[in-house]
């Protein structure tokens, strides 16, 4: 097994995507869940539900496939029956991956409706509150007159915990 | 026949007098959207029906939040859809040939690029061959090979464009505080960031494909296909991180909606320049006019009575 330049090239290029799989997911998975998490034990009169972390699972698990693939890459021709071997090991990783995007889309976005519903928060139209629309994200507060509210409206714009906080404290003082 | 025959303008009459007296009395309102649904809220909850309940049965009614999600959700992973749709029937045909995890590598022969799968041929009811030219239409249509995985990238990426285009048209009708400038500067970054995603999928795609070929090592298809997928995703999502609170979209509405106040300015400089130009006009030509008249009077006179002069 003789590794050239060339070999090494493909070999980090191929490593450098597994990680790119891997890394920013894992982070954004662990970010997300514990955010979602806090807001929902604060109770801010109004939160924002993310559920993009429902695709992490499955980049993280597509990730250590390749990693598997690469590793197994430099055995191709000395060690054929080993290369299989991670072949194989990494086609169901990709099979596991492709899988898990889709239960993870569906099943984190109901888990957590669930969740939000039962802390008693009812869904706004978030088009309505701030001028970003993205599938993944939705807008709950604790009373549906919330989410009319021009006060609430203004004081929201990127969504952060920051914003929330804010929101959550001009609506307990009101009389 | 009536002798003489009634006028034209009391026919008229009759007629409007006679659609007039079909209505005994038309009260108009005119409300405008917001007024519309308070009027429809207002009567709902005179009813009886709890506001929250009103407001279900209204969304329930329009359709319109569910056709904007539905819609968000095609712009945003419409083509991580049809790239999952066609790696299911892709893999349901490979595992025909006894393996879902087919392999195939990639060879150039006679300066033309082949793709060689693996496994037995005739149990497959898709690639039934066993060597393809990389730029046949099937390895294009799925995604395999180099050639494939650019048009996959450039197909997905007109699928996403086309919803995000319904979804922010529709925003536009709907939404009144939606104007051409959001619907241009949402379109543009939403184009911005498919496309990168979706280069970006190309490029894992074909570089992993490229990394195997480095080994003369064959490739389950479904390898290279899922990692680009999920790079795609990644950079995607790495891209919404980045523009969080929509900054370039911001950036650009402004310095759009600076050029529309500035040409509202033009406009009416440009008003002021064509009136000016019409009332200078319009007494240049009174004046030439007018020269004209006196000297075709002259010259009649001239005829007239040469001898006065």
């Amino acid at each position: 097994m003789v590794l050239t330049l060339k070999k090494i090239g493909a070999l980090f290029l191929l490593f450098s995507i597994g990680i790119f799989l891997i890394a920013p997911p894992a982070y954004w998975l662990v970010l997300e869940l514990g955010e979602q998490h806090t807001m929902l034990s604060h109770g801010y009169s109004v939160v924002v539900m993310r559920t993009t972390h429902g695709y992490w699972p499955g980049s993280i698990v597509a990730g250590v496939g390749l990693l598997v693939f690469s590793f197994g890459l430099p055995f191709a021709q000395s060690h054929p029956t080993a290369y299989k071997k991670a072949l194989t090991a990494s086609g169901y990783m990709m099979l596991a991956a492709t899988a898990l995007l889709i239960i993870g889309t569906i099943g984190t976005k109901a888990y957590w409706q669930n969740q939000f519903k039962e802390a008693g928060y009812v869904q706004c139209n978030e088009t309505k509150l701030v001028d970003i629309n993205r599938i993944n994200q939705s807008i709950w507060a604790q009373k549906m007159a919330y989410c009319n509210d021009p006060r609430v409206a203004r004081s929201l714009d990127n969504l952060s915990r920051e914003e929330l906080e804010r929101v959550h404290r001009i609506l307990e003082n009101e009389p | 026949m009536v002798y003489p025959p009634p006028s034209a303008h009391a026919y008229h009459q009759r007629s409007q007098l006679e659609a007039a007296s079909k209505y005994q009395q038309v009260d108009i309102y005119t409300l405008d959207a917001p007024g519309m649904v308070e009027l429809w809220l207002a009567t709902k909850q005179s009813e009886g029906v709890p506001k929250e309940e009103a407001i279900k049965q209204l969304n329930d009614l329009t359709g319109l939040s569910v056709t904007q999600e539905t819609l968000g959700f095609a712009q945003n992973y419409g083509s991580t859809i049809k790239s999952s749709l066609l790696l299911a029937t892709l893999g349901k045909d490979l595992a025909r040939s006894g393996s879902l995890f087919t392999q195939y590598y990639i060879t150039t022969k006679n300066g033309k690029q082949y793709i060689i799968f693996k496994g037995n041929h005739k149990l497959r009811k898709i690639i039934k061959g066993t060597r393809y030219l990389a730029t046949n239409t099937q390895m294009m249509k799925f995604g395999i090979g180099g050639k494939a995985a650019k048009a996959a990238a450039r197909s997905g990426f007109l699928v996403s464009v086309i919803f995000s285009v319904s979804l922010n048209s529709i925003r536009w009708l709907f939404d009144e505080e939606f104007r051409w400038t959001h619907w241009i500067t949402h379109l543009s970054t939403d184009v911005l960031k498919i496309a990168i995603a979706s280069i970006a999928g190309y490029l894992a795609a074909v570089g992993v494909a490229a990394g195997a070929a480095v080994f003369a090592a064959s490739i389950p298809v479904i390898l290279p296909i899922t990692v680009g997928i999920f790079v795609a995703l990644v950079v995607g999502e790495g891209l919404s991180i980045l523009d969080q609170d929509n900054r370039l979209a911001k950036k650009l509405l402004e310095t759009i909606e600076d050029y529309e106040k500035k040409i509202g300015e033009l406009d009416e400089t440009l008003l002021d320049g064509v009136y000016y130009t019409v009332e200078e006009g319009k007494k240049f030509a009174i004046r030439q006019m007018r020269l004209l008249f006196l000297s075709k009077v002259r010259m009649l006179r001239q005829r007239l009575a040469p001898r006065w002069f």
